[in-house]
């Protein structure tokens, strides 16, 4: 098999047939990404369709957002993204690299007389060429190194796009978790204005003093500096996710729907979700190629560890006394220094270093899926506990107090206090929420997609543009 | 339809009424001194929205039986509490005896807790006196003890327990006693109330008894208005009421269009030379009052405690004070809350009734002939009629023509 892989490798190398052009790669990547419940992603290499990205972004940033248009925006504009992608070409570029032969030395020479005794002596001049042939040999070996390299940067590639998304759907939820909460304090808010309307008027009447007034004074202002700082939060989430989509300008005025999904009503199935995401997950795969790379780098130092470097060459050569000669030439180094035992020595610590780091990888996304897949289901219990119990009590309490308050069994502030806490309860349910969803686009994450693909029968690219 | 008057009773009469009513575990007989015969007759008091605790005799000796036990009572309609009481009710039947009288009183502890019955202002043996653990023991529950005395005086005395009474007191667990002099009196109506406060949290049923001045129901024998009785009375009758207070406020009783005169307390007649017309009784805290009056007036007469906190029903005492605080230009409350409206800044009066926690009363109300009466708690209506034939009440009172206020207009 490798005579054979070796002979196809040579035959490619001589016929020069490899193109540095990454489409083929990112093609791959596309379609791992896909496979994972991602998006369709487009690269826009060569600029010519830049037009049509930027107008399916305007058109997607024109409209409401929805989590998956932000996905799409950013995978289509983010340039850490794109700046990404080109690790495909330079990989590309590497494996074009390890299929061309080294060039040929062609080396000419003049030779001028001066201490002559006949008459007859011209200036001589030799000519010859040399070609490595080393590289010849290894260059089955080299492409095989960097073909794994440029199978490494694939799914490189495809993770830190399923990342992308991930983090473009936190940072979503998180702004509409924050717009939210700040409408609840704005509610909080208002019920507070209303207390210190009331405080006002009733000092105005001389019927209560100023300590009162300055009770309520000092209840408000707290609650409007909570305001302000959940406004700041607001903004703060927007940039976030503002520099994850990768906008700017006009388009970072973009609008959001404005509420958190409601809780889906049954769970996706949360079995064996560590061996899906061993599976599945790229980044694991990606470190499980780096290996095998340093693996094949291994392997063609320790079957070339003879061969330093070694040319052939044919010469011709007139001299001063006028004959010419014609001449072959072969050089090899002896490995008699450098066995390249230093060079094996090297790639061996990371070969094992690779392998290790893959390991701690894996142990690594097996705890995380269950950490993110615990968060979910408690996420979850926390949000129907907030639904089902806490909001509706706190309601209760309100529906109570204002039945006193009509039979003048409790007055105002009582009752603006019980809608306040109310309104919180509320707001910790859009917290809650919050949590839920993010713990579901971190186990999305974690799994390279496994929920979405047992959900979305109908597959991927859903939300093109 | 029998009435109060027709009953003006012998004890044969209430012998019948009261056999075999209860029959509890008699305890042994004290020996009965010779002497003993019931006394009458007498003019029975009527106790408005309650009742009369019926007797046996035997051997001369009238027998009562008290069961001291939690009972539910109707404040008013709409509002039921849980109280503890005698017999089934707060306060606990009227004891009526007379002067002379030997009485054996059986009480049986049906309550959860112990206690004991003390009879405050009778002049009796210092065993019967009722205080537990100074002149008895305490009655256990399910225990009966009897108590055994001949009354040496006549007048307004009460009975309660004096064992955990804080508790028991604060729950309703006091009645009359009364004793009528051995000489017939010249009294057409006789009534006795007694008044006691509460507090039922609003929505709640059982009385808190940790309360001490916070009280947020009022009571006349454990009723409310619109719930108490009206005091009715024949033009001419000379009527006599009785006060009896085991509340922790005095209650200055109000009668208007009569002047009175204090009779009696719960330490004997009032004399004569000591007498003097006013129209306000103030009923001290843990003591009884006798007022007489003719009732030469025709009419429908208020008759109210005048402390004003006193005659509403639950309301809040910390409630923000609206009075004439300007609305809201924008009424953020509403908007806050809607559906809410700001209320008060009229006053209290005239307000809708827009609802209110279960079991819990208006914090004013009644429907008189004119409009709303407004009132709650310590309030009842005296009505005196010229010519009825029936205690029973008349309704409302038709003034004569010109004998009532008119709008001016113009
Ligand atoms: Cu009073």
């Amino acid at each position: 098999m490798s005579r054979r892989f070796i002979a196809v490798a040579a035959a490619t190398a001589f016929l020069g047939c490899a193109s540095t052009s990454p489409s083929q790669p990112f093609q791959d990547t596309a379609a791992m990404v896909e496979a994972r419940g991602g998006h369709k992603i487009v690269w826009n290499q060569a600029g010519g369709d830049d037009a049509t990205v930027t107008r399916s972004v305007r058109d997607l940033l024109a409209r409401e957002l929805t989590v998956d248009a932000a996905v799409q925006v950013a995978l289509l504009h983010n340039q850490d993204l794109v700046a990404t992608y080109e690790d495909l070409g330079i990989a590309q570029a590497d494996l074009v690299q390890a299929g061309l032969l080294q060039n040929p030395t062609f080396t000419g020479g003049v030779s001028l007389p001066y201490a002559s005794r006949g008459n007859d002596v011209v200036p001589g001049f030799n000519l010859s060429v040399t070609q490595d042939f080393v590289s010849i040999f290894t260059m089955a070996a080299r492409k095989r190194i960097a073909r794994t390299e440029l199978e490494a940067v694939k799914r490189r590639v495809a993770d830190a796009v399923l990342r992308a998304a991930f983090d473009v759907s936190a940072a979503f939820y998180a702004l509409q978790a924050a717009e939210q909460t700040a409408e609840m304090r704005r509610m909080i808010l208002e019920a507070g204005d209303a207390a210190l309307d009331l405080a006002h008027r009733q000092h105005d009447a001389g019927n209560i003093n100023d300590l009162d007034v300055a009770n309520q004074e000092s209840l408000f202002e707290q609650v409007r500096t909570d305001l302000v700082r959940s406004d700041a939060e607001v903004a703060s989430a927007r940039e976030s996710l503002a520099r994850l989509m990768g906008v700017w300008g006009g388009d970072a005025a973009f609008r959001i729907a404005p509420k958190l999904p409601d809780l889906p009503e049954a769970e996706q199935s949360l079995e064996h979700l560590e061996s899906l995401a061993i599976a599945r997950r790229l980044d694991l795969a990606a470190a499980h190629e780096e290996a095998q790379a340093t693996s094949h780098a291994l392997a063609m130092a320790q079957n070339f560890w003879f061969f330093g470097g070694g040319s052939v060459g044919g010469s011709f050569e007139r001299s001063p006394e006028q004959y010419s000669a014609v001449g072959a030439s072969a050089g090899v180094d002896l490995p008699i220094f450098d066995q390249k035992q230093a060079v094996i020595a090297r790639l061996q610590a990371q070969k094992r270093a690779r392998l290790a780091r893959e390991q701690a990888l894996a142990v690594a996304i097996r705890s995380e899926v269950r950490d993110v897949r615990t968060r979910l289901v408690t996420a979850r219990a926390v949000v129907v506990r907030y639904q089902s119990i806490v909001v509706p009590l706190r309601r209760r309490v309100v529906a109570l107090s204002q039945q006193q308050y009509n039979a003048m069994l409790l007055g105002a502030y009582q009752l603006l206090f019980a809608k306040q806490n109310e309104v919180s309860a509320y707001r910790e349910l859009i917290e809650a929420l919050r949590d839920y969803w993010t713990a579901r686009a971190a186990l999305e994450r974690a799994t390279a997609g496994a929920l979405s693909n047992a959900s979305n029968a109908q597959g991927p690219g859903k939300t093109r543009p | 339809m029998i009435t109060r008057r027709n009953i003006l009773s012998s004890g044969a009469a209430l012998f019948a009424a009261g056999a075999g009513l209860l029959r509890g575990r008699d305890a042994q007989a004290l020996p009965v001194p010779a002497q003993a015969v019931p006394r009458g007759p007498y003019r029975p008091v009527v106790t408005p929205n309650g009742s009369t605790l019926p007797w046996t005799l035997k051997d001369g000796v009238k027998e009562f039986r008290l069961i001291a036990e939690p009972v539910k009572r109707e404040f008013a309609a709409g509002m039921i509490v849980d109280a503890w009481g005698y017999n089934g009710q707060t306060p606990g039947p009227t004891i009526e005896v007379v002067e002379g009288d030997r009485v054996r009183l059986f009480v049986t502890n049906r309550l959860p807790e112990r206690t004991s019955v003390h009879w405050h202002g009778v002049r009796l043996p210092n065993g019967m006196d009722g205080v537990a653990g100074l002149n008895q023991p305490h009655i256990a529950p399910g225990e009966t003890y009897v108590y055994e005395f001949t009354l040496k005086q006549h007048g307004t005395m009460m009975y309660h327990p004096h064992s955990d009474e804080m508790v028991q007191m604060a729950l309703g667990m006091m009645g009359f006693f009364i004793v009528h002099p051995r000489a017939a009196e010249r009294v057409d109506r006789d009534f006795c109330i007694m008044l006691h406060e509460w507090f039922v949290a609003p929505g709640t049923s059982r009385p808190n008894p940790a309360v001490m001045t916070d009280f947020n129901m009022f009571t006349f024998n454990s009723r409310v208005w619109p719930g108490t009785d009206a005091l009715v009375a024949k033009k001419g009758d000379r009527v006599r009421i009785r006060f009896g207070n085991l509340s922790m406020d005095s209650h200055p009783i109000h009668l208007h269009g009569y002047s009175f005169e204090q009779t009696g307390t719960d330490g004997g007649p009032t004399p004569s030379s000591a007498r003097f017309p006013e129209t306000t009784v103030n009923v001290p805290v843990g003591a009884t009052r006798d007022v007489e009056f003719v009732a030469d007036a025709p009419g429908d007469w208020a008759f109210h405690c005048h402390k004003s906190h006193h005659t509403m029903n639950a309301m809040s005492h910390e409630l923000p004070n609206m009075i004439g605080v300007a609305p809201a230009s924008d009424d953020k409350l509403a908007r806050v809350l809607p559906g809410t409206m700001s209320m008060g800044n009229n006053g209290m009066g005239g307000m809708m009734d827009m609802g209110r926690p279960p079991n819990t009363l208006p914090m004013m109300s009644g429907a008189g002939p004119f409009g709303d009466i407004e009132m709650g708690g310590m309030f009842t209506v005296v009505k005196v009629r010229e010519g009825i034939t029936s205690y029973d009440d008349p309704g409302w009172y038709k003034n004569p023509e010109g004998t009532t206020p008119k709008k001016v207009t113009g």
